[in-house]
């Protein structure tokens, strides 16, 4: 199913090669979470990574957004390495992290006005991003609100408007809609569908399997660190007869059983 | 296009502005900070001690302790805040994502705490020593060697909570960093009497307190605002300040990878 030859090295526009990442757990033990990913990711696409809780996503996600380095292997953004120039790289990409990580000291506003000054906008730019981020994300009338008295779907908004604020190329999304009522998901899956329209790459970390089929022109199914499946929706329902992500999903784990899977989320 | 110098300056003066801005709103509570502070250090040190037979020339000298004692104080306080920011995958955890690499993150922190002790300890210290400015017999001000003491104090204070904010994690942070790090620093040093009177007990013994930085760190303070017969040498304290800043760094930056584990 996934064959990394097949792999196009004319430079793609993110390139991960040959990511391992191996860190000791509480106990001391040696956790291998990410076993030799490589997979290629096109402008304008939105790429889905899909596994078990431990799987690998938010380790291979936060190594992407630079939160940590992987232990070896390399990324290449537009055909260079983004260790060899970290701080272009990250201007050029959009975070949204798993867990929460607003500034609390700061109100709703100033919560972008900051994001954009951190990287140099200009001032008048920064308010009109702020303003349309506002709008579109319907956060408009909590403006001057604090993060704290915020509730927890428009804590995730106010991040996907941080994250965009500097008009990033890339975005980098960890489960955002967990914990999110249908209503703010689906609002949600609109706005991201709105920045594929332009031109923005995005990668999807979820565990919503309804999410990733809405969402996504490929996936990446992760288990144990190693990829397992890495294709496009499309080729995936010609290729298995598939009827729902779901169905294909749970035919895969059952593949590969381990009883860690058993108690999964998914 | 490779980031430059200035671009750096840039983004590490918008956080600083943001600190600042976040530090402004607490002006009011600062302002209530130091007056309390500052009229009980006036009450015990330039009052009642002298009354229950303190020396007069020990006024001063107490006060500056005390000082460094606040310092302290706050600076634990808000590594606590920056371990619970960490623990719970807080704002620290961001701004580690942002195009401005971590020594300069580091450089951040340290001119935030430094600034925001010094909002309280520099006008707690001025106030006592006006308002007890007739009653401190070895009065000796040279403001510009106590500036850029003060600095160095403040520098070193700062890093070095950072480090062991960075070191160890919040639990044994809060638990121990005072009973088995601060306080034994502190008591080993020389806070609540000057050197001199030290030395004058016990020349081996004030030797050994040499060895202490925060005793460099009160002693050149002192010797910068007051005088004394016998005092460390001024550049001695500074050469041992600027080694411990240096020391201090490499903690920070260890315990950042250890933390935090960034790129």
């Amino acid at each position: 199913m996934y064959n990394k030859n097949t792999m196009n090295n004319v430079n793609p526009f993110l390139f991960i090669d040959s990511i391992f990442k191996t860190y000791r757990d509480k106990n001391g033990s040696l956790v291998q979470a990410l076993d030799g990913v490589s997979l290629e990711i096109q402008q304008g696409e939105i790429f889905s990574l899909l596994g078990v809780n431990g799987a690998g996503k938010t380790t291979l996600s936060s190594i992407l957004a630079t939160q940590h380095p992987p232990t070896s292997g390399d990324i290449r953004f537009k055909g260079e390495s983004i260790y060899k120039n970290l701080m272009e790289y990250r201007a050029a990409i959009g975070f949204c992290p798993q867990k929460q990580n607003l500034d609390v000291d700061l109100n709703v506003q100033d919560n972008l006005l900051f994001a954009g000054r951190y990287f140099l906008m200009p001032e008048d730019e920064i308010r009109e991003r702020t303003d349309y981020l506002l709008n579109i994300l319907e956060l408009e009338r909590y403006r001057t609100f604090s993060v704290n008295s915020l509730s927890g779907g428009n804590k995730q908004r106010l991040l996907i408007a941080r994250a965009l604020i500097h008009k990033p190329e890339l975005v980098i999304l960890d489960e955002p809609t967990v914990g999110l009522d249908p209503d703010i998901r689906r609002k949600l899956w609109a706005l991201i569908k709105s920045l594929k329209s332009l031109g923005i790459t995005i990668i999807l970390t979820t565990h919503y399997l309804d999410e990733a089929e809405q969402l996504s022109d490929r996936v990446c199914i992760l288990d144990k660190g190693k990829i397992i499946v890495l294709e496009s929706l499309a080729n995936l329902r010609t290729m298995h007869n598939m009827i729902s992500l779901e169905e294909l999903f749970l035919k895969i784990m059952a593949r590969t059983p381990s009883e860690e899977n058993m108690d999964k989320e998914i | 296009m490779t980031q430059t110098f200035l671009q750096r300056v840039q983004i590490l003066s918008v956080m600083l502005r943001r600190d600042f801005a976040v530090m402004g709103t607490s002006v009011r509570s600062s302002l209530i900070d130091c007056t309390i502070q500052a009229l009980v250090m006036v009450f015990l040190q330039g009052y009642l001690f002298p009354y229950m037979g303190m020396p007069p020339i020990y006024i001063g000298a107490l006060c500056i302790g005390s000082v460094v004692l606040f310092l302290l104080m706050q600076n634990s306080n808000m590594s606590f805040r920056m371990q619970s920011d960490i623990l719970y995958g807080g704002f620290t955890r961001y701004q580690l994502t942002l195009p401005l690499p971590k020594n300069w993150f580091l450089a951040r922190y340290v001119i935030r705490f430094a600034v925001q002790s010094s909002c309280i300890s520099l006008p707690t210290l001025v106030l006592s020593f006006i308002i007890l400015h007739n009653r401190i017999p070895n009065l000796a001000v040279r403001p510009i060697l106590f500036l850029f003491m003060y600095l160095l104090v403040l520098i070193a204070v700062a890093s070095f909570l950072i480090a062991l904010g960075l070191w160890h994690d919040f639990a044994w942070l809060r638990a121990n960093v005072w009973r088995r790090r601060l306080d034994p620093l502190l008591m080993l040093s020389t806070f609540t009497c000057s050197w001199q009177a030290v030395y004058a007990f016990s020349p081996k013994i004030a030797l050994l307190l040499l060895c202490n930085p925060l005793t460099h760190a009160v002693e050149s303070l002192r010797s910068s605002l007051l005088y004394f017969e016998k005092a460390p040498s001024l550049w001695l304290s500074a050469a041992v300040l600027v080694v411990t800043i240096g020391l201090n760094c490499y903690g920070m930056k260890r315990g950042l990878m250890r933390r935090l584990d960034p790129v």
